[in-house]
């Protein structure tokens, strides 16, 4: 009977969830009891204006910053991820607004990095030295990136650094859209990028939705929000202020609630 | 979106230095002092040259994989004669030769496992935590002979400064392989690249939101570092048959001028075990031919000095270059 009700709760509840998040930087309360849902297959943006407390939801869900208060849940269990490794290790991805991508590897390293395929170096010997399976990961990495229509120049040899902001932002995505199994969540993904850049990495998005991945997506570009998004999450200093379902997102009513102009902001959700 | 003939090039200059300067200079240096020393062209001043570039090569092979991953070793030369100190005082109690190096490794272990806790537990800044332990490690070195030379008559650990195999001067052979295990270690595995990612960012930020075990590493690579120079320490002590509290004093920025004029990186991610080689190469040939020329060992000083300057110089000027490169981006 519980198992089944267990069963119920991983097919059709969240697989990431926050409840109660609370985290204070000195005097600045970054996130004030902050509860969040993200489904599988399903994209909850995440939105807000400055200083809303955005990436520290993300940051929390992802392993990447400790809350002071509050419970995250994978698949309805608690879980305490002490470092982003440990996000990880549970099928959680993230793209953060940095990218974490050492400009000096090229992208092969970057994509594996902390991951790397490798192979016993003198034979059966315990020698502890891991030599790097180049070709494995590129046999690995190829197909993925077709798969999800991700265009990079050469994977071996070039370092990030000699590439546009845009082809990095690609390759960060890129990374995370390989390895989430779960969640993957990204922090303004869009931004600083081309039309036709942004526009790639929305195609992206939505072949990693289609693999049943949940995505949480911080933005502050609303028609890609609402193109997109299947909830719409708003926060105003600190606080969660609005959720919204697919079928009634408006951006007029977003922005409202983003500025806090509207009674409708302060209504009970 | 993409121009790829742009960012070809500019991957070109980046990623891979352009060693043809450093052969250049090799070259002019070795004609200059074949014209002002009958003795610089000659067999028996090249085994010397290879001898004495043999010992500081070690040290510089694994400082170059320091200073990728972002860090650096200021206690390499006092843990070089700590190495060689303690391994002549295990020989002078009655130990066997084996046990001696294995001691004198031991203690590079140690020194290295220091230097690594102080860096990773405390967040003191390396430069100041290796200066330190640098202190410490010449104490030690002063403490254990009471201030005096030890005499050291083991021929096989002389063997390995002094000796030549099939007309090979014992040290370059070292040498040599300690630049192709670092070259293997930097580039083929691991841990390698994981040096590379840390020192791509400051502090090793990106590569730690990455997944790479940052702290581990750089546990790793401070072992690594006290390892190798006890190496370079035993191979001196078998150079000079003599442990010595003082010796290799003040080696360790010549050691780092080599390694930066290679094209290593001195804020970290960028570099190259054959440009070191090369750097290495062209000090000792330098100082070399200072000596044959009955220049005084007080000019040495000057020299170690500019060479220092110009290295860091010359890497402020490419790191410059190719911030300026990812910036267009």
């Amino acid at each position: 009977m519980l198992e089944a009700q267990a069963r119920e709760r991983t097919s059709n509840g969240p697989v990431l969830s926050a409840r109660g998040l609370f985290k204070n930087y000195g005097a600045i309360e970054a996130c004030i009891d902050v509860s969040i849902e993200v489904f599988a297959g399903k994209l909850t943006a995440l939105v807000g204006d400055n200083g809303a407390g955005k990436s520290t939801v993300a940051k929390i869900l992802t392993g990447a910053i400790a809350p002071d208060a509050g419970e995250v849940l994978v698949d309805g269990q608690p879980v305490v991820f002490i470092d982003p490794l440990a996000a990880r290790v549970a099928g959680i991805e993230a793209v953060y607004q940095d990218l974490a991508l050492p400009p000096n590897l090229d992208i092969l390293s970057n994509i594996f990095l902390g991951r790397e395929i490798v192979r016993p170096v003198f034979g059966r010997l315990p020698i502890p030295v891991h030599v790097l399976d180049t070709r494995k990961m590129l046999d690995r990495a190829r197909p993925q990136l077709d798969e999800l229509r991700i265009k990079l120049p050469q994977l071996r040899g070039l370092p990030i650094s000699s590439l546009s902001g845009g082809q990095r932002q690609t390759v960060a995505i890129a990374r995370a859209a390989l390895w989430s199994s779960k969640v993957l969540v990204m922090d303004e993904p869009t931004a600083a990028l081309g039309v036709s850049q942004a526009r790639a990495v929305l195609e992206v998005i939505k072949e990693v939705l289609a693999r049943g991945v949940a995505v949480l997506m911080i933005s502050h570009a609303l028609p890609h929000v609402i193109e997109l998004a299947d909830q719409v999450v708003v926060m105003r200093h600190g606080r969660r202020v609005a959720n919204m379902e697919r079928g009634r997102l408006d951006s007029e009513e977003i922005i409202r609630h983003i500025i806090g102009e509207s009674p409708v902001a302060r209504a009970p959700h | 979106m993409a121009r790829p003939r742009r960012i070809a090039t500019a991957a070109a200059r980046y990623g891979s230095f352009n060693w043809a300067g450093l052969l250049l200079a090799i070259i002019a240096v070795g004609i200059v002092f074949t014209y002002t020393s009958p003795f610089f062209l000659n067999s028996g001043n090249f085994a010397n040259l290879s001898r004495a570039v043999g010992y500081t090569g070690i040290v510089a092979a694994i400082t170059t994989l320091v200073l990728v991953s972002g860090a650096i070793d200021l206690s390499i030369a006092a843990m070089m004669s700590l190495a060689g100190v303690a391994t002549a005082w295990f020989l002078r109690a009655g130990a066997d030769w084996p046990l001696a190096i294995a001691a004198g490794l031991v203690f590079g272990l140690i020194g290295g496992a220091t230097n690594g806790l102080i860096v990773t537990r405390t967040g003191i800044n390396p430069l100041i935590a290796t200066i330190a332990t640098q202190f410490l490690m010449r104490g030690i070195a002063f403490l254990m002979t009471k201030g005096f030379p030890v005499p050291m008559y083991q021929p096989n650990v002389a063997f390995l400064g002094a000796g030549s195999a099939l007309g090979v001067p014992v040290p370059a052979i070292l040498m040599v392989l300690a630049f192709l295990a670092v070259g293997f270690l930097l580039n083929r595995t691991q841990f390698g690249i994981h040096a590379q990612a840390i020192g791509g960012s400051p502090g090793g930020s990106m590569a730690r939101l990455a997944g790479v075990p940052v702290v581990s590493r750089k546990m790793q690579i401070y072992v690594l570092s006290g390892l190798f120079s006890a190496v370079g320490g035993i191979v001196l002590l078998g150079y000079t048959s003599t442990g010595d509290p003082n010796a290799a004093f003040g080696q360790e920025l010549p050691i780092i001028a080599a390694v930066i004029m290679g094209g290593t990186s001195l804020g970290g991610g960028r570099g190259s075990v054959f440009g070191t080689l090369l750097g290495v190469v062209l000090l000792g040939e330098v100082y070399n031919g200072l000596t044959l020329n009955s220049v005084s060992s007080d000019w040495q000083y000057v020299v170690q000095g500019v060479a220092l300057l110009v290295a860091v110089f010359i890497d402020e000027y490419r790191s410059r270059k190719s911030r300026t490169e990812s910036g267009r981006g």
